[in-house]
């Protein structure tokens, strides 16, 4: 009889807590979306904003913060694979220093990867305000991320594989190539969805590094403005910008969905490829 | 042709077989029998070098493949490794599709008529009839028995001279053991064939010659090796009579 009670008490207990975790997400996209349906229609993703913000839309805004999500994503998986790959698979004396750095760079507060990012992209590289030093200064926030997700795919995979193309005199760049990574895809796209839901919705980091000019980008060298800045900007310093802050928001929230499906979509094919 | 002269394998400082003297005629189909921890499948990870994947396992002593020193450490193991091929206890078949598993390791070893080659290993164990119609489905949705045939004709696609199988039947239902059994079984004549087996009464039906292996203070050792029936029939050791009886281990 108390053994039952005590059952249902603790079923109890964790569905209360699930449920409230749904309300908790259900009430932020309730109160974003609510706030931002008054402005949200077609020409509020299309036009560039207009009156510091309070009118117009977000257009530039868009396409400023897929850009520099893509340069961010392109400087960052590369060697984030080969970082990876190298930790499951290699490791050796360097494996230790490696994932020291890891750890601490995930532990770096974002503001300082900002300043930092002024500093070494903007400044002595010479790149200035730019959608490029942006993305690059992104990268460096997200790549122990992405290493981490992908030394732990590649462990994952069953060693079987790795034993037997190795008993068939098949190199260890073909195993990878052909199964290690494809199999380790499903943690892969764990880590990029994780990665880029950090980037998106990263304000500091970028303040001091994309800039916030709200033209229609021409190039990667130029400023340009990411949605959560302009999120900030609308809520911090503009009176009369809340309907605007909630809509961009809301795209911002529209934004992570729509690239972490294409992100599943393309592990997907990778893995069956 | 496999000569192995005063083999030993250390794990770390574990000794896991020591002072093995074995040869294996070409063509041939050889047994190693005894109970588990005895060295048998280290002894085979010798023959084809993987038993350098194992972090701390070193080898010592001498082991001759077609005249070729195995342990000698600028051997071309890729080389190497297409002359011996290797089948697991488990099945593992890589997560590609049917052709691709013994298109792709043909393709990296530069063979160019990969299409006739994967057919004629397919009929060479039996799957060509059974799976020509689905080629390109996925090889892990075929059977464990299935699945294990199309390991031995990725092995065999590579043209080895030796083929080494590692308990292949273990994880089988019994009537695809049967049908595995009898692939390894044809393999004689045209390979030097080395499989390890707990089965008594396959190494008897299948073998030319039985190797006995056992344990000395938690350090295998070759017990007795002749031919199977000398060595079912009237073994010298008193281990090898107590083993093969089914008295001990």
């Amino acid at each position: 009889m108390t053994g039952t009670l005590r059952d249902r008490a603790y079923q109890a207990a964790a569905s209360a807590s699930a449920l409230f975790l749904l309300l908790g997400l259900g009430a932020v996209l309730i109160d974003t979306f609510a706030a931002a349906l008054p402005r949200l229609d077609l020409d509020f993703v299309r036009l560039p904003p207009s009156d510091a913000g309070r009118a117009g839309g977000v257009g530039p805004i868009i396409v400023s913060t897929l850009c520099i999500l893509g340069v961010a994503l392109a400087a960052a998986v590369p060697p984030a694979l080969g970082a990876g790959v190298f930790l499951a698979e290699l490791g050796g004396r360097l494996a230790r220093p490696v994932r020291l750095s890891l750890e601490v760079l995930a532990g770096v507060p974002s503001i300082v990867f900002g300043l930092f990012g002024n500093a070494f992209f903007c400044k002595v590289l010479g790149l200035g305000f730019s959608i490029l030093s942006g993305g690059l200064t992104l990268a460096c926030m997200v790549l122990p991320i992405l290493v981490k997700a992908t030394e732990e795919g590649v462990r994952a995979v069953p060693s079987e594989y790795r034993l037997g193309a190795a008993a068939l005199g098949l190199s260890r760049g073909s195993y990878l190539w052909r199964i290690g990574l494809p199999q380790a895809m499903p943690l892969v796209v764990t880590g990029l969805v994780l990665g880029v839901g950090r980037a998106l919705a990263e304000t500091a980091a970028l303040i001091f590094t994309s800039g916030y000019v709200d033209r229609w980008p021409e190039s990667l060298h130029d400023s340009g403005r990411a949605l959560s800045i302009h999120v900030y900007d609308l809520a911090m310093n503009v009176p009369g910008g809340d309907a605007s802050a909630h809509a961009s928001a809301a795209v911002l929230v529209l934004a992570i969905l729509g690239v972490n499906a294409v992100v599943a979509a393309l592990g997907r094919w990778v893995r069956t490829r | 042709m496999i000569a192995v002269a005063d083999l030993a394998v250390h794990y770390r400082d574990k000794c896991a077989f020591a002072g093995v003297n074995l040869s294996v005629a070409r063509g041939t189909i050889t047994a190693l029998v005894g109970p588990s921890g005895c060295g048998k499948s280290s002894l085979l990870s010798c023959l084809n070098r993987l038993v350098d994947m194992v972090p701390g396992a070193r080898a010592s002593g001498r082991v001759d493949v077609d005249g070729c020193d195995v342990l000698d450490p600028r051997l071309d193991l890729v080389a190497h490794r297409r002359r011996v091929g290797m089948i697991f206890q488990k099945p593992n078949p890589f997560p590609l599709s049917i052709r691709e598993n013994i298109a792709f390791p043909l393709r990296e070893h530069g063979v160019r008529d990969v299409g006739e080659r994967v057919e004629s290993a397919l009929r060479a164990v039996g799957l060509w009839t059974e799976v020509n119609d689905r080629l390109d489905r996925p090889a892990l949705g075929l059977s464990g028995g299935q699945q294990q045939r199309l390991c031995i004709a990725r092995a065999l696609a590579l043209e080895p001279s030796v083929v080494l199988l590692d308990e292949p039947c273990s994880a089988l239902d019994p009537i695809a053991s049967g049908v595995v059994e009898d692939h390894v079984a044809s393999l004689r004549g045209r390979y030097t064939v080395v499989i390890v087996t707990h089965n008594l009464a396959q190494a008897r039906r299948i073998a030319d010659h039985t190797a006995v292996f056992w344990v000395r203070g938690g350090t295998g050792y070759l017990a007795e090796h002749g031919a199977t029936e000398q060595v079912f029939g009237s073994p010298r050791t008193d281990v090898a009579a107590a083993y093969v009886s089914g008295s001990r281990g």
